[in-house]
């Protein structure tokens, strides 16, 4: 059974040249779920590879960003209460190597929110978006 | 793209990570080769920093003695490092890591960086960071890109030495005083509190131990592989919730390729991990093709074997780069990474951690 408390919805947005994912994490249970900040893109930059971009023949674009063998504390966490949510951004231009010239991209968010004191993990995957994107 | 701080404080971090901080005053410091008049104009404007001049070799020495190197990294800075950095030691010294034909001891190296900075062959500079008096004694600066926070109590940047901020009132002295710290054998170097290696030389000899007891690891889970037996099912079950021929075979081309890394890799392929990411284990950047790995301060403290040991946090990390293993980061920890096994095999077979675990044998 699919018990997964958080939807998310992802959007597209071209801003001055920049590809813009905006995720919104809405908690979709009846109690408070704590998100991890950087699964949520709501820390100062991704330190995983949460995305998966492919362009229209499917081929997966490489991640630039880094990713990080971490220790967690309860500052990585924020408090999503029942109903509520939370809007993140990310420029995905930044920390996915594009290819050159116009192309359609098909683009997905899919993480898994690490487990905190009861709470345990559980996946987080939005719908895919569909964006032409010009480099 | 620098994905850790924006470019005028990658200068700045160079600057500190070749200096330290006054442990009296909080100001921090970088050592640099003295530059023309210009250049400091320019400086000024890009870095924000003063050069600082001393009086006298003995305000010099007392000043170097009151000295706390900022650590951002397990291997230094170390006066051989600043040395090294400045270009101020010869090809032969650089490869021997010697001095004078002599091996290397801090002692000489501090000798060394004194008489540069007294000849004016190196400099002083002041930069705009301060260390408030809670994080000082401490190798790290937390959120030191933040720089207001690190800005003096009146957020203004001055041109005067230490000491002399209006209304500044200096904060008692943390920890030993300069005196004391003379009494002992140069320690200036050491600052282990932390698990950190005490200098270069110890640092490759911990990560040359790694690599050896990473390749035992990978050896023994190759034979596991080989004999899969009702015991090294139940293990690869565990941590990547199949046991499926083409799963066997993604690890097994996965320990092969990371086997040959590992005769292959080469100390100075290891750093330090930038500030901001000092508490974690390491990182790495996946598409890199020169396979960097970014080493923070819990590697140093980490254990040899078991879980979360420095041959599994190595074996975690070269299985990122994506023509090694290109794994993700989803789930982390024992717990996580058991149950990502159970509820998403195709992900925990993914998951770098979940290798990690299964090559570390962890329960």
């Amino acid at each position: 059974m699919n018990t997964n408390p958080v939807a998310v919805t992802l959007e597209t947005e071209l801003q001055n040249g920049d590809l813009i994912a905006i995720l919104v994490f809405q908690n979709i249970s009846t109690h408070s779920v704590f998100l991890d900040k950087y699964t949520a893109y709501l820390a100062d930059e991704p330190i995983n590879n949460l995305f998966k971009i492919a362009d229209k023949n499917g081929v997966l674009l490489d991640y630039s960003g880094i990713q990080i063998k971490r220790r967690f504390n309860k500052n990585d966490f924020v408090e999503l209460k029942a109903g509520a949510s939370v809007k993140a951004s990310v420029a995905l231009n930044d920390w996915y190597k594009f290819q050159q010239g116009e192309h359609t991209y098909s683009i997905l968010y899919s993480g898994f929110n690490h487990s905190y004191e009861k709470q345990k993990i559980f996946e987080m995957t939005s719908n895919e978006a569909v964006v032409k994107y010009v480099k | 793209m620098d994905f850790t701080l924006s470019e005028s404080w990658k200068k700045q971090r160079d600057l500190e990570t070749r200096g330290g901080y006054n442990n009296t005053s909080g100001h921090v410091y970088g050592i640099c080769h003295p530059v023309t008049k210009a250049e400091i104009i320019r400086f000024q404007a890009e870095y924000g920093i003063w050069r600082h001049a001393f009086p006298d070799r003995k305000a010099l020495e007392d000043f170097i003695d009151d000295f706390v190197f900022l650590r951002y990294g397990g291997f230094g800075p170390t006066w051989f490092t600043i040395l090294r950095d400045m270009d101020s030691l010869s090809q032969a010294e650089k490869n021997t890591h010697t001095l004078d034909g002599k091996s290397y001891t801090p002692e000489a190296g501090k000798a060394r960086v004194i008489e540069l900075l007294h000849t004016g062959k190196l400099a002083f500079y002041r930069t705009s960071t301060w260390i408030p008096e809670k994080d000082r004694n401490h190798h790290l600066v937390p959120k030191a890109r933040e720089k207001v926070e690190y800005l003096p109590p009146d957020n203004k940047i001055y041109t005067l030495g230490p000491h002399e901020f209006p209304g500044y009132v200096p904060p008692a002295r943390v920890g030993k005083s300069a005196a004391e710290r003379r009494k002992e054998s140069d320690k200036s170097d050491n600052g282990n509190e932390r698990g950190f290696p005490i200098n270069d030389e110890d640092a490759n000899k911990i990560l040359d131990q790694a690599l050896k007891e990473q390749q035992v690891m990978l050896e023994a889970k190759k034979q596991e592989l080989d004999e899969w037996d009702l015991n090294a099912q139940t293990n690869f079950k565990t941590w990547f919730g199949s046991t499926n021929e083409s799963d066997k075979e993604i690890i097994k081309q996965r320990i092969d390729k990371i086997l040959e890394m590992n005769k292959t890799y080469k100390i100075d392929k290891f750093r330090p991990a930038s500030p901001k990411y000092q508490d974690a284990y390491a990182y790495v950047n996946p598409s890199d093709k020169e396979y960097y790995i970014n080493l923070g301060n819990p590697f140093w403290s980490a254990s040899m074997k078991g879980v979360d040991s420095q041959a599994g946090i190595l074996s975690h990390e070269m299985s990122h780069f994506t023509d090694i293993g290109g794994t993700d980061d989803h789930a982390y920890g024992t717990e996580d990474s058991k149950e990502l096994a159970k509820i998403n095999p195709d992900k925990a077979i993914d998951n770098a951690d979940n290798f990690e675990f299964y090559l570390e044998n962890a329960k």
